[in-house]
């Protein structure tokens, strides 16, 4: 059974086509990695995963429910991390982390503990004045503690330091072991996702172009990495001006 | 030929303060020749005197606590900082401004203090205008914005203590007033002082939240902890959380903030002679806060529930407001407090409650855009139209509320006080009723984020 699936969704935002037909349905455990170029609708479609969007046409349905229907019981077994996160910037993190677990019906404080420590969160930090990165890692600790069965990242790595996003990323894998989890991860750092995800969705002008395996991409393209590979994948073969080299590879192996 | 230059000229930030002067000044006769101050004309030459004062301080004040804010609108705007001397402009604007008020208002007084008193007239006019953009400011201390907020009562309540002033030692006042204005005016110039009220947003992000007076709050035990439950999925509890998430910042957040409205509010309106102000600022009050579901999280509630909410707020703040006023205006009104002697006031023909029931009944007109814009950031960010629509509900609100308040006058003598509670009972249940559908058929149907 798959955990959300998407039929010809078209969202329209007045002029601009955010969603053009999206068709894409994602069984239970698996890490997808949600390609794109800026505005290319990724975050669109998280939204509509979770019913914060609602399609102009088209049918979206996320634990075989229409998301326009979500009620408690399926949202408590979502969780999410937001591009740019709204925190309710008097609290400090300890209220925060209180008040938003008071909306779960399980709530893992031993877990909350560990990822507080691990993330290296300030208890007693207000929250409004966070650094990006560390309103980042408290974002993540909020979508992860009730254990969701679906986790959706919008990019959940974009302002963190480099030994910031290696726990983050071993963090997320340690949550896809211990709980029956499926994650998806839209991201630009992807050196960072290649190394979790199973499958790439990549975007372009709200039309999904590619939905394969990592490893059917990895093997078309010649075994490059998803950062050489992504490119090709949007239509941008441009090579480096300082590697001609390295760009004729890429097409060679394109072709 | 002349036309670009003019053109061009109206795009620079000077036109913006050149235009709110000559308006005001194009409007002057209109003010002189108001029943209010016409029919004090008749009095003594004193009370006249005292009340053209009295306008000349308010009119000072106000003009330049305008100027202020439309300074602090064009120095926080995005890229401002780029603009080549945009400061120097701005000032430059400000003080033609002030200049044209003050000329203006020593020849207004000049035909009834004598031309002898212009100079005065024209330094206390400028030292009103600072102290007004004075308490605009965003980086002025705020003990001082009280303080100051505090002492302008005087005047404005009781201009004559001013005429005689300056009237009593024209030379000593009119130093004193431009020694004062140098003050602030220095202030303004600092450049310290104008690149923090540059960055004034930005680092107000940063530290207000947890700045001296919620640090003080928390060492006073006052700041609140959250002990709901709204996993239970009982209504309540998500109306407790939306409270905690808006007023949950320190203890009687929220009723302090009710009661001062309706403290300010219900005064003023008494000060004014003119009920129905409480009624109409109430309205005001309930379109620019209150309670809202502010984030734009997955919360795990229903879309209806989310209405429902919603819909319980408003009407716990309207409520809260129309019920407290309903109780306090009574109350000031039986003190027998000094009123504004310049304004002449309305006769509260239509009792005091009156006005307040009606704006009770149509808080949904008003209440409505602010709900329903938190939605979608693509709404927040076409923030003229918004603030366009919340104007135009605003005032079709306010329509409905003379409407009423004029039909109910005409046919109080037909109809007995239990017919026109029970009609004005049936209306709000109606208007509730009627908002209660729209906000869950709206929800049904909108992006949350």
């Amino acid at each position: 059974m798959n955990i959300f699936e998407l039929q010809n969704v078209t969202k329209r935002f007045e002029r601009v086509v955010a969603l053009d037909s999206v068709t894409l349905a994602v069984p239970r455990r698996s890490i997808i990695g949600l390609l794109g170029r800026n505005g290319s609708g990724k975050t669109t479609l998280l939204r509509h995963v979770t019913g914060l969007h609602l399609p102009t046409s088209g049918r979206c349905e996320t634990f075989g429910v229409r998301t326009d229907s979500l009620g408690p019981r399926e949202l408590s077994r979502l969780g999410m991390v937001s591009q740019r996160d709204y925190f309710i910037d008097w609290m400090r993190i300890k209220q925060l982390l209180r008040y938003v677990g008071s909306f779960y019906p399980i709530w893992d404080r031993v877990l909350e503990k560990n990822l507080v420590e691990s993330l290296d969160l300030d208890l007693s930090a207000t929250v409004g004045t966070l650094s990006p990165g560390n309103a980042q890692k408290l974002a993540l600790v909020l979508a992860t503690c009730h254990h969701p069965e679906l986790l959706l990242l919008d990019e959940p790595l974009s302002d963190m330091d480099p030994i910031a996003r290696a726990q983050v990323v071993q963090m997320l894998l340690d949550r896809f072991n211990d709980d029956d989890l499926t994650m998806v991860i839209s991201s630009h750092m992807l050196q960072d996702i290649e190394v979790i995800v199973e499958r790439v969705v990549c975007l372009d002008h709200g039309r999904v172009i590619t939905d394969a395996p990592i490893d059917e991409l990895r093997q078309r393209f010649g075994g490059l990495s998803l950062e050489a590979i992504f490119p090709l994948l949007v239509g941008d073969e441009t090579p480096d001006d300082d590697s001609p080299a390295k760009g004729d590879d890429l097409r060679e192996a394109h072709g | 030929m002349k036309a670009r230059p003019l053109l061009r000229l109206m795009w620079s930030p000077q036109a913006g303060f050149l235009v709110l002067p000559l308006a005001l000044a194009a409007a002057w006769p209109a003010v002189r020749n108001h029943p209010a101050v016409a029919g004090l004309a008749a009095g003594s030459p004193g009370d006249l005197s005292s009340v053209v004062w009295g306008e000349a301080v308010s009119f000072a004040v106000v003009a330049g606590f305008l100027t202020g804010l439309i300074t602090r609108d064009l120095l926080q705007a995005p890229f401002a900082f780029i603009v080549p001397s945009l400061r120097n402009r701005i000032l430059t604007g400000k003080a033609i401004a002030a200049a044209l008020i003050a000329v203006v208002l020593a020849f207004r007084l000049a035909d009834l203090s004598g031309l002898a008193m212009s100079p005065a007239i024209a330094a206390c006019t400028l030292l009103f205008f600072s102290i007004g953009a004075a308490l605009s400011d965003p980086v002025f201390p705020r003990s001082l914005v009280w303080i100051i907020g505090a002492l302008l009562v005087i005047p404005v309540w009781e201009p004559g203590h001013v005429r005689r002033f300056f009237e009593f030692a024209p030379m000593i006042g009119s130093v004193a007033a431009i020694t004062a204005t140098a003050v602030l005016v220095r202030r303004e110039l600092d450049p310290d002082t104008a690149r923090e009220r540059t960055m004034h947003p930005m680092q107000r992000g940063k530290t207000s939240v947890d700045g001296p007076v919620a640090s003080t709050w928390r060492a006073m035990g006052l700041a609140r902890a959250w002990s709901g439950y709204p996993r239970t999925g009982r209504l309540w509890e998500w109306v407790r959380a939306m409270h905690y998430e808006n007023f949950g910042a320190r203890r009687f957040l929220w009723i302090t903030s009710v009661l001062w409205a309706v403290g300010l509010n219900c005064g003023t309106a008494y000060a004014l002679k003119n009920p129905s102000f409480a009624a109409v600022m109430g309205l005001m009050n309930l379109c620019m806060g209150g309670h809202r579901i502010t984030g734009r999280w997955a919360y795990p509630i229903a879309r209806e529930r989310r209405a429902l909410v919603l819909w319980l707020g408003s009407l716990v703040d309207s409520v809260a407001y129309f019920a407290l006023a309903a109780l306090i205006l009574p109350l000031i009104y039986a003190l027998h407090l000094p009123q504004v002697i310049l304004i002449k006031g309305m006769t509260p023909r239509y009792g005091l409650l009156a006005p307040l029931a009606i704006a009770f009944i149509t808080a949904p007109v008003v209440q409505w855009p602010r709900v329903t814009s938190n939605l979608a950031p693509a709404q927040m960010s076409r923030f003229g139209p918004l603030w366009l629509r919340v104007s135009l509900r605003c005032l079709a609100a306010v329509a409905i509320t003379t409407f009423t308040l004029e039909s109910l006058y005409v046919v109080r003598h037909v109809v007995s006080m239990t017919a026109a509670v029970a009609t004005a009972a049936g209306l709000a249940i109606a208007f509730q009723r009627y908002y209660w559908i729209n906000l869950k058929h709206h929800f049904a149907g909108s992006d949350l984020a």
